[in-house]
């Protein structure tokens, strides 16, 4: 009754257009179908260069022609944007003999890792010893605002990338570790989570952050607020992205892939973070690009209420901060607020249009709407 | 029901406990005491002041000391505030900041589901793409620069309301709006996700293929569906309220507890901060239960375990 | 056709897709009279649904659009009478049942609430008016208890209980027409009898026509007249029910008896499924739409479209071949 198959050309062809056909279907694997979807989002996409952009310039910081973000001219504070004379202006980076200065250097842009240090030396080779005016006004000491949005960048931008790295990695591993042992383990970590969940932890930070700077002043010792920050940023916004990979981890450690690698005796630990986790590479690049401008955002709400960064360092909310602080009815020094928030919103804004972006490229489901 | 809300009391207790735990390590663990690092202060004073702060008790008295009084709501006086003690500056404070609170929420509320609903229902209009524009702005802009363009805007450049202080209603409006724009903008995206995801249910066709109008199909058959996320979601906006007001307070010098936070920790004023902090904990952990009892009335398939 | 209550002509719908635009339903025409059940059978994708939805304006638009067509209810067409019209047929004068009877009742309503409204709304009856004819209704349906379990939300009550909820939600103001569309596919075969059965009794009750939309060719060859066989949003073949399963024309409609499990077969007798793929519908070539999984295809099966043949006056197919002329070795005796 069956139909033997004998090979006829009609046969082959019809093989061999069932072969193209399915390789045409494996040709397109999920991040490349996900890049193609995201490149027609147009929102996303220069959401994407503007990014990139703002990357480059807060990485060459050192090397463009601005001034310093820390000296101090009384002679011209509040001096409002000004386009002309565009190339006058100086800063002495320069000594007698023609050479860098480093104390110079320190002295107008702080102090400087060695590949910050090569970029200014490149910037005195390019530029010498001149800058733009003061395209974004001064403050009330006399500080050029451009200079300072740029430096404050730097800052922002560091503190956002890497303590949604460090919630990153900390909300990974629980996450997975909890979802791939289930049973009572998961139950005590996820219990966890869930009380952690109901402290209010911004509240907790600054009571920390309070406290060890009465350590500071008692110890006469100084913590860097950055590096401080990033662990506790960390310790609070690795809830979520727990939550979130458990409950993938859950649905993935039952697949096939991960029989096989237990199967062949893989150990717990290699399933987890060879097997499992790269499986969650689109959850994770979803999550990172929306934690991002959380924690920038918590940055600038520390450094407003003065509990964030700390002077000389600047930061765009402490640029923000002190914009607000000049506000009277009897004058409005707007540069102050407007290229600072510009600077801040536009950065967040790009942050979280990519994150919608890539949500939706990497989940189709959602496409439609 | 009544036994899964005496458990969450369980681990509220037990929540607080630790935060207060916690609370009261780190700040003993501050060398010296609240005083050594003012100017000098000569010893019988300062004897004196330890005395009044019982601080010259053994650390675990202190310890059950504070936990007794913690457990009564009385966290002792003020460091700074040297007349007030914790629980009088709370007395005050949080009428102002629940008030407030309230009011930035239903604002929220009001604005965030009816932009989400009627964005969801013209989706891909121009309507739509305006409105989810401006959702962004408000989710991505931290409140401060909203709050101080709303200054700029509605108090030097067209002086319609006072610009700080206490007392009146016109003084509540403007912050409320400030510290309620960033929620009504992502409760407005939280609704219109939810809203086309309901509207794409079989059950609404069955709906429309009952004939009823398209108003009735969105307010009776598809308004609570979608609102479930908007639901769970007001947990955690009463946290991020209360953290909002601590800028918004201070940007409109209103004299509720989040002011009184932030100037606890700029002073280091150990006791208002660990009160306050408890007190949020409390607040924030009623809230997340009267979340979770206000589910079983929305979606009759939850129960309460 | 004589007398039809309901007359569809030339329906075609398109959706437009990241792909392209994809013409669901491509012509289609039928009729139902009253008391008579037409079935239309095709596997997923064809369009059976999206025709039917078409008919009561459901398809959401965008991404849906219809393209031309005429349905013909009591002298007006209703893809043209307007949103006011069509819902006072919607529900009223036709009733439509779903497929999966988890989903398509509101789990935030009561059953009640869900029963009551459509009889408040078409027949203006007054809450309590309503709620009598609604438990009377779930008492029709074979629902016990039915007084005390209406105050119930839908997942307290069992699937095939849920689909009892749904029939009597559509015929609660006495509709002229059923449109059901996969009722018993998400049932217990047990349950998918009970259901038929149920459906066929209120049948014989109120005289209602109904359009039985399945897969599933058991349940056509139970309840139908007259079947539609449908395959990329055409009607290949249509034909009263006896003669379709004694005498299919279309390779397609003999592909699909074909294809159905049979319990007389000898034990590890191999299923004969159709070969190859549905069409995309996004690049509809020229030609019969069924040509490259056809047995029977001749060249010109994939140059021309197919010429409208009949069979007697109610038979009528689409396809160049007249397959009883050709004689292949395993076409024998196709129906079950």
């Amino acid at each position: 009754m069956h139909p033997t198959w004998q090979q006829s050309p009609q046969d082959a062809e019809r093989l061999a257009e069932l072969l193209a056909e399915s390789q045409r279907i494996q040709g397109l694997s999920l991040g490349r179908d996900a890049w193609r979807r995201l490149k027609r989002t147009r929102t996303a996409m220069a959401s994407l260069g503007f990014l990139v952009l703002v990357g480059v310039l807060a990485v060459l910081t050192p090397l463009l022609p601005i001034a310093s973000p820390r000296e101090v001219h009384t002679e011209r504070r509040f001096a409002p944007p000004e386009l002309s004379p565009f190339w006058a202006e100086r800063i002495p980076l320069v000594d007698d003999e023609g050479r860098v200065d480093e104390a110079a250097v320190t002295a107008a842009f702080g102090e400087l890792n060695l590949l910050d240090r090569a970029l200014v030396r490149l910037r005195v080779a390019l530029f010498g010893e001149h800058c733009v005016a003061s395209v974004c006004g001064t403050d009330e000491l006399g500080r050029d605002v451009l200079a300072r949005i740029f430096w404050g960048g730097r800052v922002s931008l560091l503190v956002g990338v890497v303590a949604a790295l460090v919630s990153l990695v900390i909300g990974v591993s629980y996450g997975a570790v909890s979802g791939y042992l289930g049973g009572l383990v998961d139950d005590a970590m996820m219990r966890l989570v869930d009380v952690l969940y109901a402290i209010p932890f911004i509240f907790v930070v600054i009571y920390l952050i309070t406290v060890l700077s009465a350590l500071e002043a008692s110890l006469n010792k100084s913590f860097d607020r950055i590096t401080l920050f990033f662990f506790v940023v960390g310790a609070i916004y690795w809830l979520t992205m727990a939550r979130v990979v458990r409950g993938q981890i859950i649905s993935l450690k039952n697949e096939q892939f991960a029989e096989a690698a237990r199967t062949i005796g893989a150990g717990r630990a290699r399933i987890i973070f060879r097997h499992l986790v790269p499986n969650l590479l689109s959850v994770v690049i979803v999550y990172l690009t929306l934690t991002i401008p959380r924690v920038m955002l918590f940055e600038a709400f520390l450094s407003f209420l003065g509990l964030g960064v700390e002077p000389p360092d600047v930061s765009w909310g402490l640029l923000a901060n002190q914009g607000l602080r000049v506000i009277t009815p009897v004058r409005i020094y707007w540069w102050l607020v407007v290229f600072p928030a510009i600077a801040l919103g536009a950065t967040l804004f790009a942050l979280n249009f990519l994150g919608d972006g890539l949500r939706d490229a990497l989940d189709p489901r959602l496409k439609h709407r | 029901m009544l036994v899964f809300v005496l458990k969450r009391l369980l681990w509220m207790v037990l929540t607080v406990w630790a935060v207060f735990t916690v609370s009261f390590l780190l700040m003993r663990a501050v060398p010296g005491g609240p005083f050594d690092s003012e100017r000098e202060v000569p010893p019988e004073i300062k004897a004196n002041l330890e005395k009044r702060y019982h601080l010259d008790e053994p650390l675990y008295q202190q310890y059950f000391r504070q936990l007794a009084g913690a457990a009564r709501f009385d966290f002792g006086p003020s460091y700074k505030l040297a007349d007030y003690t914790v629980g009088e500056v709370i007395a005050e404070g949080l009428p102002i900041s629940a008030s407030l609170g309230l009011l930035a929420m239903s604002f929220a509320v009001v604005l965030g589901v009816t932009a989400g609903t009627v964005s969801a229902l013209r989706r891909q209009s121009v309507l739509d793409v305006t409105l989810m524009s401006i959702a962004t702005i408000g989710i991505a802009l931290p409140n401060f620069i909203i709050a101080s363009i709303c200054v700029i805007l509605f108090v030097f450049v067209i002086p319609i309301f006072p610009a700080a202080g206490w007392g009146s209603i016109s003084n509540l409006i403007l912050p409320a709006f400030c510290l309620g724009a960033p929620f009504a903008a992502y409760i407005a995206r939280l609704t219109r996700t939810g809203m086309l995801d309901v509207m794409g249910q079989d059950y609404i066709r069955t709906a429309r293929a009952k004939g009823l109008s398209g108003r009735t199909v969105v307010v009776k058959h598809a308004l609570r569906g979608a609102l479930l996320p908007v639901a769970s979601y007001l947990g955690p906006a009463t946290a991020d309220i209360m953290t909002g007001s601590l800028v918004v307070e201070q940007i409109f010098a209103i004299p509720g507890l989040g002011s009184h936070f932030v100037k606890a920790a700029l002073l280091r004023d150990f006791p208002l901060a660990m009160g306050l902090v408890v007190l949020y904990t409390v607040l924030l952990y009623s809230m997340n239960l009267l979340v979770d009892i206000s589910y079983t009335y929305f979606d009759p398939r939850v129960r309460l375990e | 056709m004589r007398n039809s209550l309901l007359q569809v002509d030339d329906l075609h719908v398109e959706f437009d897709t990241d792909d392209g635009v994809v013409r669901a339903v491509d012509g289609v025409s039928f009729a139902v009279a009253p008391g008579e059940t037409l079935g239309i059978v095709g596997e997923s994708g064809s369009g059976k649904s999206v025709t039917n939805l078409a008919v009561l304006g459901l398809i959401p638009r965008p991404p849906g659009r219809i393209a031309g067509g005429r349905v013909m209810f009591e002298g007006h067409d209703l893809l043209r009478v307007g949103e006011d019209a069509l819902r006072r047929v919607r529900g009223n004068r036709i009733g439509m049942i779903f497929q999966d009877p988890m989903t398509s009742l509101n789990p935030f309503l009561t059953v009640a609430e869900q029963l009551t409204e459509v009889t408040r709304l078409h027949m203006g009856h007054t809450r309590a008016q309503a709620l009598d004819h609604a438990v009377e209704m779930l008492e029709r349906v074979g629902i016990p208890a039915a007084a005390e379990r209406i105050g119930s939300y839908p997942h307290e009550f069992s699937g095939g209980m849920r689909q009892r909820v749904m029939i009597a939600m559509a015929l609660s103001c006495r509709p002229d027409v059923l449109i059901a569309d996969e009722p018993t596919t998400a049932l217990d075969v047990t349950i998918q009898a009970q259901i038929l059965e149920l459906m066929k009794e209120l049948q014989r009750d109120e005289g209602t026509a109904i359009i039985m939309i399945t897969h599933d060719l058991g349940v056509i060859a139970n309840v139908c007249d007259r079947v539609s066989v449908m395959y990329a949003g055409r009607f290949v073949e249509e034909a009263p029910v006896d003669e379709l399963f004694a005498q299919p024309r279309h390779p397609y409609t003999i592909g699909l008896l074909r294809s159905v499990p049979r319990l007389d077969e000898a034990a590890g007798a191999r299923l004969n499924p159709i070969q190859g793929q549905p069409p995309d519908l996004t690049s509809p070539g020229v030609g019969c739409p069924f040509a490259p999984r056809c047995d029977f295809a001749l060249p010109v099966c994939r140059e021309q479209d197919p010429p409208i043949e009949t069979s007697g006056a109610n038979h009528r197919f689409e396809c160049f071949v007249d397959v009883r002329d050709v004689s292949t070795s395993n076409s024998t005796n196709p129906a079950s």
